[in-house]
């Protein structure tokens, strides 16, 4: 008897990737959550209502920590934050896995940058203090 | 003369002076008044006087007997006597005290003599006949003055009141003198009944044998009316009663009410005015009488009431059949009759009441009392006590499905919205019948599946799912307080409202149902639960139904209630549009794989019913197409991967056979992966290989590969050793072709498997047979050993079966009836 599959319907959920090299059948890490909103990544930050596209999340490269891309640019819009993971204040950096950037990723990398100006300036204006104190 | 009435007594010591005390007396004129007082004698009509008197003679209707003419000495006798006013007066209470005795010494002998309960009506009135006629000769003669002559009918009249309408049978007792009438009144009401109302003919007059007019007239000049009146309204209550129970009763699906009133108007009403008229004040006007007619229209419409009050139960569950009874009774409870005449006629409004007030003045006639206390306010309550203790009697009891309690839930909704369009009553009424829907557990699930099943075959809620859909047209808005206070036709709630009386929340059938439970939750809980299974189910990947059918609860439950349904149908388009893009981009991808993408967190009915059971192995031909089209979605939707659910889906195969039939099924994902275990595998294959080459429970395994049996695609050799069924196969498409029940097809497909199964032990039968003939008893050890010693080597190799199999087939021959088992030994069957 031949047996052949004419069409097979199944059904599959998506996970975001969240390790590099993300095993997709490893249930560890389904319930992590963002560690802002304490909501699960495959959910959506407070401020939104559908999943996945809509409300992507960002990896963080400089340390460990991944956060729905709202919650961290809303971290980042305050100053207090300076441009540190909320997590382990290591300075926040993300990985750019995706090739065409969108508005929201574009939000996000100003807000990088202008983090990163300040602090330079910031270690800038320190230098040129001690550089005086050194001089009295 | 004996009687309990101590008045009598009273008078039998110290007696009323009469006429015959004036005899003895001495005076001038004497002589007139012996000529007089004899003239007179014997103060009543002789020829009822006689001692033998008897039913015969009134039945002979004897002539009524005047007072002979006076002659011309008694004639100035007279006048002398009764020269002035005074005198007269004298003379008239004195005459109506001799009067008095012989009239109440003739009822008294009439009422113990007589056979009472014999006697018609016209027997009375033949005896009232005469008796008048002969005291209105008497008293023409007399030449009283008007006011002497009044008094002397007043008096005369209450002598005829008393003895005909108060005095009872010496039987009846004190106090039952109100509760019932008296012979004469009992035979006056069976001649009203005969002459006025059966007597349907145009002129009731025209019957020559009973001069109507003459009696009334004289029961009038007796001063009767009252009581006649009485008698009419009572007699037409009666009437109106039992043709409105001969004619209602039961019917609700057409208008009665212009029958009922046509009834009164030619059957009633003719005669009652014509009688009426003659009773009645002489002022009242011929336009009056209407007002009879409207009063007379009233008491039917409350008669109607009443009847329909003790059917309301069944009117309800006869919805929408008995809408038009509805309608009429909402007619009858709400027309405010009186004011509306009231305010037409006012010159005549202080008319109009009569018959009320007649009404009135007979509550102390049992059986009329509920009248007065018939007032609409009355009816209202009424209607709703007795509709709530026929529900509480007949559905709302542990034993009631909850389908019918829901389904009479709407008819009661609209239902009584037809009686009482205010919504008051209904929302009285309603309360006992949510308070015990709350409590019922599977309302909920009945509800939701009754909004969205369209199939008016397996729906028996098909009304919810129809009122959803009408709902599209109007507009739920909830109405503020501020919003009633701009309202500039805002009008109060009704009087018996109660305080937390809302219209709008009973009104509406399906906000109605919603609003027993204090939170909606429940409800979008349960859709999603049935959404999400609808949407697993379906694999076209269309959404439309299910998304308009969501829109319409939308607009019942607010639009921000259902975020998880918004999601999951969102899923679905966007597995469909993926589907797509990706099939047209991967030029390699075979059409015949396709998967949905759920957002996990989303689905949670769906997906928390998979355990780790649910995760077994894929053919590897679509782990292969799986694998790539993931790789294909990473791709696409950068940082994100996907996990298969094995066991949700459908799969469309096609099997072949040697015999190049080919047969197509769709069946779940784990029947797949088994049977495609099969593929190109003619060597059996056991439940335990099966098991651990899916990674699927031993379970599963067998209920897959036992629905392939019943298939008749596979032949189960043993309990867990399974072959394809090449040869049969034909065979079987055929059968299942013809046969399309199901069991059938196990039995037939279990049977031959059997057969097969032993084909191989066939082959002992002829030993096995002639070593039972030689030895009748034998234990299944011994039938081995003895099998193993005679059973030559190369016809049967026993190395290669165990035992059970070899008492499988003992089993089976008994079975068969070839061999038998006692006492655990077999024998041959005779």
């Amino acid at each position: 008897m031949k047996v052949k599959i004419v069409e097979w319907h199944g059904f599959s959920t998506w996970h975001w990737k969240l390790a590099a090299d993300g095993d997709a059948n490893s249930s560890a890490y389904v319930d992590e959550l963002c560690g802002i909103c304490r909501v699960a990544f495959d959910g959506t930050c407070p401020n939104c209502k559908y999943p996945g596209d809509d409300c992507p999340i960002v990896l963080g490269s400089g340390c460990t920590h991944n956060f729905h891309l709202h919650c961290i640019v809303k971290w980042l819009e305050q100053d207090t934050s300076k441009g540190l993971c909320p997590m382990c204040r290591q300075i926040f950096t993300y990985k750019e896995s995706y090739p065409d950037m969108t508005e929201e990723l574009a939000n996000l990398k100003t807000l990088i940058d202008g983090h990163r100006v300040m602090r330079e300036r910031y270690t800038e204006d320190n230098q040129e203090f001690e550089a005086f104190e050194e001089e009295t | 003369m004996e009687t309990p009435i101590s008045k009598d007594h009273i008078e039998w010591v110290i007696p009323k002076p009469t006429l015959n005390d004036l005899s003895s007396s001495s005076s001038d004129i004497d002589n007139d008044i012996d000529l007089m007082l004899n003239h007179l004698q014997p103060y009543f009509p002789p020829s009822l006087l006689q001692n033998n008197f008897s039913v015969n003679q009134i039945k002979s209707r004897l002539a009524p007997d005047k007072v002979s003419d006076p002659s011309q000495r008694v004639r100035a006798a007279i006048r002398s006597c009764l020269k002035d006013e005074t005198n007269q007066l004298e003379f008239v209470r004195l005459y109506q005290n001799s009067i008095s005795v012989r009239f109440n010494e003739f009822f008294a002998n009439f009422y113990n003599s007589m056979p009472t309960a014999q006697l018609v009506f016209l027997d009375y009135f033949h005896i009232i006949k005469t008796i008048t006629t002969y005291y209105n000769s008497s008293l023409i003669h007399l030449n009283l003055s008007p006011l002497a002559r009044n008094l002397c009918t007043r008096n005369i009249n209450s002598l005829f009141y008393s003895n005909l309408i108060i005095r009872q049978n010496s039987k009846n007792s004190e106090q039952s003198q109100h509760q019932e009438d008296t012979y004469f009144l009992q035979s006056l009401r069976e001649f009203l009944d005969v002459y006025v109302f059966k007597n349907t003919l145009a002129n009731p007059f025209s019957d020559n044998s009973v001069n109507l007019i003459d009696i009334f007239t004289t029961l009038i000049s007796i001063n009767l009316n009252k009581d006649i009146n009485q008698l009419l309204i009572q007699l037409s209550i009666q009437k109106i009663k039992s043709f409105i129970i001969a004619n209602c009763s039961g019917i609700w699906d057409k208008p009665l009410l212009e029958t009922i009133t046509e009834f009164i108007q030619n059957e009633i009403y003719p005669n009652f005015s014509i009688i009426a008229s003659y009773s009645a004040d002489l002022n009242l006007t011929n336009s009056v009488n209407n007002v009879y007619l409207y009063d007379l229209i009233k008491l039917a419409q409350l008669e109607l009431v009443s009847l329909r009050i003790k059917e309301i139960y069944s009117i309800i569950l006869y919805y929408p059949n008995s809408s038009d009874g509805l309608y009429e009774l909402y007619q009858c409870l709400s027309t405010k009759f009186n004011h509306h005449h009231y305010n037409q006629t006012p010159d005549q409004s202080h008319h109009s009441t009569n018959l009320i007030n007649d009404i009135t003045n007979l509550s102390n006639f049992s059986y009329l009392a509920n009248y007065s206390l018939k007032s609409q306010a009355y009816q209202r309550a009424k209607l709703v006590d007795t509709f709530v203790d026929l529900c509480h009697k007949n559905l709302l009891h542990s034993g009631a499905n909850t389908v019918d309690v829901i389904t009479t839930y709407t008819k009661t909704i609209k239902s009584f919205l037809i009686i009482d369009p205010k919504g008051v009553l209904l929302d009285k009424v309603v309360r006992p019948i949510r308070r015990y829907l709350k409590t019922r557990e599977d309302i909920i699930i009945k509800i939701v599946h009754g909004l969205l099943d369209d199939d008016e075959s397996s729906n028996e809620l098909i009304e919810l799912a129809k009122e959803l859909r009408r709902a599209k047209a109007k507009t739920s808005k909830k109405r503020s307080v501020v919003e009633d206070s701009l309202d500039m036709n805002w009008v109060p709630d009704p009087i018996d409202a109660l305080p937390d009386f809302k219209k709008g929340k009973v009104s509406d059938i399906i906000e109605s149902l919603i609003s027993i439970f204090d939170s909606n939750e429940i409800f979008i809980n349960e859709f999603t639960k049935l959404f999400g299974q609808r949407l697993v189910n379906l694999h076209n990947y269309d959404v439309t139904d299910i998304e308009e059918r969501l829109n319409l609860l939308k607009l019942r439950f607010g639009k921000n209630e259902f975020t998880t349904l918004d999601i999951m149908i969102k899923d679905i388009k966007e597995s469909k549009v993926l589907n797509k893009k990706l099939t047209a981009r991967s030029g390699i991808q075979a059409p015949n794989f396709h998967t949905s993408i759920l957002s996990h967190l989303f689905w949670p009915t769906v997906l928390e019913n998979l355990s780790e059971n649910d995760n077994f192995n894929l053919p590897p031909e679509i782990n292969i197409k799986f694998e790539a089209y993931n790789s294909d979605y990473t791709s696409y939707m950068k940082g994100r991967s996907l996990k298969f659910l094995p066991s949700l889906g459908s799969v469309k195969i096609e099997l072949s056979f040697n015999n190049k039939i080919t047969q197509n099924f769709e069946v779940t994902p784990d029947r797949a992966a088994i049977i495609s275990l099969f593929d190109d595998n003619s060597s059996e294959l056991s439940v335990d290989f099966i098991s651990k080459k899916l990674n699927m429970s031993p379970y599963m395994v067998s209920k897959g590969l036992s629905f392939w049996v019943k298939e008749g695609v596979l032949l189960e050799l043993t309990k867990t050793l399974f072959i394809v069924n090449e040869d049969d196969a034909e065979e079987d498409v055929l059968h299942s072709a013809s046969i399309p029940s199901a069991a059938t097809l196990a039995n037939s497909g279990s049977d031959k498997s059997i057969n097969l199964k032993f084909k191989e032990l066939e082959v002992l039968w002829p030993y096995l047979k002639s070593m039972l003939e030689n030895i009748s008893y034998l234990k299944f050890e011994r039938v081995k050993t003895l099998l193993k010693l005679t059973v030559p080597k190369d016809k049967f190799d026993f190395g290669t079966i165990d035992d059970s199999k070899l008492e499988d087939y003992l089993d089976w021959l008994v079975d068969e009836e070839k061999l038998e088992i006692t006492q655990q030994s077999y024998k041959l069957k005779e």
